[in-house]
C-alpha cells in the first residue's frame, strides 16, 4: 500500500513540448503550486517525455522556449520529477535531459508514485 | 459535507464539458458541496459570450450560467489563459459572461487544497 501525501498534487504531462500549449500551461501550474509551497510533483509519460529531451531548438519553429523555464522548478523547490522508462524506450530516446534531477521509473514504479498524490492534473 | 472542486480544461465544443456540467449538477443534487469550478486551458472559452452555438444544440454557456445562478457555484477563470484565447475583461469590450469570476492560478491552488476531491474534465 502506497502512502498518500497530504494535499499533494501531480502534474502529469502527456503531450510533447511544442504540440500545442499544454506543456507550458502545465509548467505554469507546477510553478504556481511550488510558489504556494504545496507538495507538487511533475510526471512525464507517453509523448510527454519529449518535453525533457535536451537540445530542442524552439526558435526554429518560432515557438517560445518555455523549456528554459524548467530551471525555475528548483527555485520553487519542485524536486520530484519523474519520467516513464517505457515511454522513453518506445520512442528510442536516451535519458539525456535538459534538467538534472529527473527520476526515470518503470511503469509500475511510475504508477505507484502517481498514486501517492491526492490530486492528478493531466495535460 | 464532502467538498468537490472541478477543473475544466476542455473547450466548450468538447463533449467532456457537458459531462462536467452533469457532474456538477449531480454532485449538488447529492448533497456534495461544490466549492468551485476552475476553467483553464481551452476550458476558459466556456466563459465567452462571443461563441454562438446553433439554437438546436446544447447551450453550454447557459448551462454554466444557470448552475451559478441557481446554486451559487463559483466559476473561476484563469485570465492569462483567457486573454491568450480572446477573452477580454476590460469594461468596454468585456466578452466574459458575468457568471464567471476572473481570477488566476492562485485560485486553482486554493481550490485543490480545500477540496476533498478534485475532478478534471
Amino acid at each position: 500500500m502506497t502512502k498518500l501525501q497530504k494535499n499533494s498534487i501531480a502534474v502529469l504531462n502527456a503531450r510533447s513540448a511544442f504540440d500545442g500549449n499544454e506543456g507550458k500551461e502545465a509548467l505554469d501550474v507546477a510553478l504556481i503550486f511550488g510558489s504556494y509551497e504545496q507538495y507538487v510533483s511533475l510526471f512525464f509519460q507517453g509523448e510527454g517525455v519529449r518535453q525533457l529531451i535536451k537540445g530542442q531548438q524552439a526558435n526554429l519553429i518560432n515557438a517560445k522556449d518555455y523549456l528554459a523555464t524548467f530551471s525555475a522548478l528548483e527555485f520553487y523547490d519542485v524536486e520530484n520529477i519523474y519520467a516513464c522508462l517505457t515511454s522513453l524506450e518506445q520512442r528510442n530516446l536516451a535519458a539525456d535531459f535538459h534538467i538534472n534531477n529527473v527520476n526515470v521509473l518503470t511503469e509500475q514504479e511510475f504508477s505507484d508514485k502517481l498514486r501517492q498524490h491526492k490530486t492528478v492534473l493531466r495535460f | 459535507m464532502q467538498k468537490l472542486a472541478v477543473i475544466v480544461t476542455s473547450s466548450p465544443l468538447s463533449n467532456l464539458t457537458i459531462t462536467a456540467i452533469n457532474v456538477v449538477a449531480d454532485a449538488l443534487s447529492n448533497g456534495i458541496n461544490v466549492i468551485g469550478v476552475f476553467f483553464y486551458q481551452n476550458g476558459v472559452l466556456n466563459a465567452s459570450k462571443d461563441i454562438q452555438i446553433p439554437s438546436d444544440e446544447f447551450q453550454i454557456l447557459q448551462a454554466w450560467h444557470n448552475l451559478h445562478i441557481q446554486h451559487n457555484v463559483a466559476l473561476h477563470l484563469c485570465i492569462t489563459a483567457g486573454e491568450k484565447r480572446g477573452l477580454v475583461c476590460e469594461s468596454e469590450n468585456n466578452n466574459i459572461d458575468d457568471a464567471f469570476t476572473v481570477s488566476g492560478l492562485g485560485e486553482l491552488v486554493e481550490l485543490t487544497s480545500k477540496a476533498d476531491r478534485v475532478l478534471q474534465l
